[in-house]
């Protein structure tokens, strides 16, 4: 058995505070990165210079870019979406959510210049321009998680009381998969067939999305807010605990099975993440190691980081090989994630 | 980042609408304390704020989260979990963290949030629950809410706010009443909700003298008198009374030698009995013998009442009564003057409004078998957390030789050492404060988990 490596660090910097999410852009030549005090910041993907401060955005809790690069939404608790043009130094549009509420979540479409944000009860989808496609309003509390499916046809979020699977833009086209529960985190499966929740009370939630049928497992030490699909839709990742649980979908599906359990993190798992293409999956934990696993030898990591400050964000980079990986502490790195033969 | 240090300590501050709480907001936000403060606000209101504070509004509704399992125990804020979340990433750090909750908020979900979610008891500990309750109008509330109760029996302090508005004698009995159903809060009269930030932060530590000293019935069995007051009788001594809540009062007399101290804690247990005897009423100029009957005082009418005290040479008088002294402006007048009460006790009340809401206490030398204890606590809180709105205690584990201190909320609660035990110290006081607690059966089963 192999043993294993240190990652090797491409570039490595330090920004004002806690990186609470980070976004790559698709052609990953560059990495947006929101802390929690302090605007938002634009790396360069190779170097790791920083390419701009996007004014006005401190307090920023969501990003992400546009699937042709064009444009990058952040949203945050000043209660406003801003839809900003690829380097550009002015947002194009600000729009404010309704009664001040923090636009918590923004999501673009695959395909095609829709934003999907969540602020409060309401999901809403804009375009560039930051004209209203559609909104669906009435969800049973503040939504906790915004995807849109690989294909761009459906856009799932979830909050206290189940989750909201819709085809936008008429509301109409929207149902409800009830839950009495707090979930707190949705991945939908890269082949469209399951939504799979994280929830506040230790356990993870798992629906087939045409039929509705569900499943839970439950047992997780505390709340599931780590979910990862791998690309072939076949492995769930889940946190929740120290220990990575990873679910098989494949053949029958995971009820009954035995998931693979990934030993290596020394306090909790802060995040998951699946390479694009590979069998690979990162983690990075609040022991300030970020791990990275090939799951056909899932008894010890390929590569191990270890940093004092706690992990709180990763990221493939899209089109390449690098992991970025954010930290309470303010830090931002970018690994070297070669194939490893895994 | 908090990580790696202690927990911030959080103040909820709970209240209904008209109770002060934007007045003690404004206060916490502009007056010059030095104390770097997180405010989380409902609603931000118009005034400037001194830059050592953050606030953050609450922007969505009170999310209560109730968990699958469908233990009521387990619900929690999470609306709540999102803004603190939020918070306690930022690198900047703070002394203390000021959570307002709405007028009708019930406090359990509030505080089960800092026991429940992992992540904010890693990095925030329930300090302290504060109360501001309309002097004037509370008494009104008590009897209508429910959430009115759990704010006040949630309480470790109260601010008895609006003072300027009511009678000291109706502020008296309204402090009474909150001290019925919580022991264990401080009681603060405030006017304009002006209060010194010491005593609505960092106030989390329990002290069960603390809870006797304010109250000190709380060890002891309910009454069926709520006063009791000792005083030098000489012949021809009057007891006099004015108007008060009811149109007469059961009282109970007894005396002992001139120069005797009167044991009055020793006897309750006796003289309460004796208000359960055949009771004689007497009329205003009717005397009253010490050691006699049980009289039932007429106080009807607005008149004062006068009663002679039958002494044939000057005793110490003990009067046991059934309401408290304050309420009818009882004093006793000698020939000579009025006479000084030189001691008095004030009971709790065996029937009042609230009395399903109530607090009892336990103080046991010795030390207790940690696993008795656990098995009964934890049976306890099975059977009956829904009623138990919160624990407080220190207690002496055989084998450990320091204080271990818990408190807790409904079903749930979150303990661990504290200090050595210095010497002569050790013993174990808690305070359960609920609904309908049997007081002799907790300190019956809690003796049994003596080692």
């Amino acid at each position: 058995m192999s043993k294993s490596t240190s990652l090797k660090t491409r570039w490595d910097v330090t920004l004002s505070d806690y990186v609470g999410a980070l976004a790559w852009a698709p052609d990953g030549g560059a990495l947006a990165v929101a802390c929690s005090t302090g605007a938002v910041v634009v790396l360069d993907g190779g170097s790791g210079k920083c390419l701009q401060e996007l004014p006005g955005t401190e307090g920023t809790l969501a990003l992400d870019w546009s699937s042709d690069g064009a444009w990058l939404a952040t949203g945050g608790s000043d209660g406003t979406l801003r839809i900003w043009p690829s380097g550009g130094v002015a947002p194009r549009v600000i729009l404010d959510a309704p009664r001040g509420a923090w636009v918590e979540h923004v999501r673009w479409a695959p395909e095609r210049p829709w934003v999907a944000s969540a602020a409060g009860k309401l999901l809403a989808i804009h375009d560039a321009e930051g004209r209203v496609i559609g909104e669906l309003a009435g969800h049973a509390s503040t939504l906790t998680s915004v995807r849109w499916s690989q294909d761009g046809s459906i856009v799932a979020a979830c909050c206290y009381g189940g989750v909201t699977v819709w085809s936008p833009p008429a509301p109409a086209d929207a149902r409800l998969l009830s839950w009495k529960g707090s979930l707190l985190a949705l991945e939908l499966s890269p082949d469209g067939e399951h939504v799979a929740c994280g929830a506040q009370d230790g356990a993870v939630h798992v629906w087939h999305t045409r039929t509705g049928a569900d499943l839970e497992m439950s047992g997780y030490p505390v709340k599931v807010r780590e979910l990862a699909w791998d690309a072939p839709s076949r492995w769930l990742a889940t946190g929740g605990s120290p220990e990575i649980t990873v679910w098989d979908f494949s053949g029958k599906g995971p009820a009954g099975s035995r998931p693979l359990q990934l030993q290596g993190h020394t306090d909790l798992v802060a995040d998951l993440a699946f390479h694009e293409a590979r069998a690979q999956l990162a983690s990075g934990g609040r022991d300030g190691r970020v791990l990275v696993w090939s799951l056909a030898r899932p008894k010890r990591p390929s590569a191990i980081s270890a940093e004092a400050a706690a992990a709180s964000k990763l990221a493939f980079q899209p089109r390449g090989d690098g992991l970025a990986a954010g930290y309470e502490s303010g830090r931002v790195r970018l690994f070297d994630v070669p194939g490893w033969g895994g | 980042m908090p990580t790696n240090g202690n927990p911030i300590p959080v103040t909820v501050l709970t209240g209904f609408l008209g109770s002060g709480k934007t007045t003690l907001l404004n206060r916490i936000l502009t007056e010059n304390h030095g104390k770097r403060i997180a405010v989380i606000e409902n609603e931000f209101g118009e005034v400037g704020v001194d830059d050592t504070l953050v606030r953050q509004r609450i922007a969505s509704a009170e999310e209560v989260f109730e968990m699958n399992n469908g233990c009521i125990c387990c619900t929690v804020r999470g609306d709540l979990i999102r803004i603190l979340g939020n918070l306690i990433r930022r690198k900047e750090r703070f002394d203390y963290v000021l959570l307002e909750t709405t007028g009708l908020a019930d406090p359990a979900p509030v505080a089960q949030t800092f026991f429940v979610d992992e992540e904010m008891r890693e990095h925030l500990r329930l300090d302290g629950i504060v109360t501001l309750v309309d002097a004037k109008h509370v008494a009104l509330h008590l009897d209508e809410s429910r959430e009115c109760q759990e704010q006040i029996a949630f309480a470790d302090v109260v601010l008895l706010n609006k003072t300027d508005l009511v009678e000291t004698a109706e502020l008296d009995a309204v402090e009474r009443r909150i001290r019925g159903m919580n022991a264990m809060a401080r009681v603060h009269r405030t006017h304009n909700a002006a209060i010194s930030m010491d005593h609505i932060l960092g106030v989390g530590g329990f002290d069960l003298a603390r809870a006797v000293e304010v109250k000190p019935t709380f060890l002891v069995a309910e009454h069926p008198f709520e006063w009791a007051g000792v005083f030098r009788v000489e012949p021809g001594a009057e007891l006099v009374l004015g108007p008060g809540p009811d149109d007469s009062m059961i009282v109970v007399l007894e005396s002992v030698g001139d120069e005797e101290l009167f044991p009055i804690d020793a006897r309750a247990g006796e003289i309460a009995l004796r208000f359960s005897d055949t009771r004689r009423r007497a009329d205003s100029g009717s005397g009253l013998a010490p050691g006699g009957p049980t009289y039932v005082l007429d106080t009807a009418g607005p008149a004062e009442k006068r009663f002679p005290i039958v002494v044939d040479s000057p005793a110490t008088c003990a009067i046991y009564t059934q309401h408290h002294a304050s309420e009818f402006a009882l004093r006793v007048e000698s020939p000579s003057g009025a006479a000084s009460v030189l001691a008095e006790r004030t009971y709790a009340p065996s029937h009042e409004h609230d009395a399903s809401v109530g607090s009892v206490g336990i103080d046991e030398p010795g030390s207790l078998d940690p696993k008795r204890f656990n098995q009964w606590l934890g049976e306890l809180l099975r059977n009956q957390g829904a009623d138990i709105f919160r624990m407080k205690g220190i207690l002496s584990m055989k084998g450990d030789d320091r204080r271990f201190v818990f408190q807790g909320v409904h079903m749930l609660f979150d303990g661990q050492p504290d200090r050595p035990w210095r010497a002569g110290e050790r013993r174990s006081q808690l305070v359960f404060i609920g609904r309908n607690l049997d007081r002799e059966r907790l300190t019956r089963e809690f003796r049994a988990c003596l080692a």
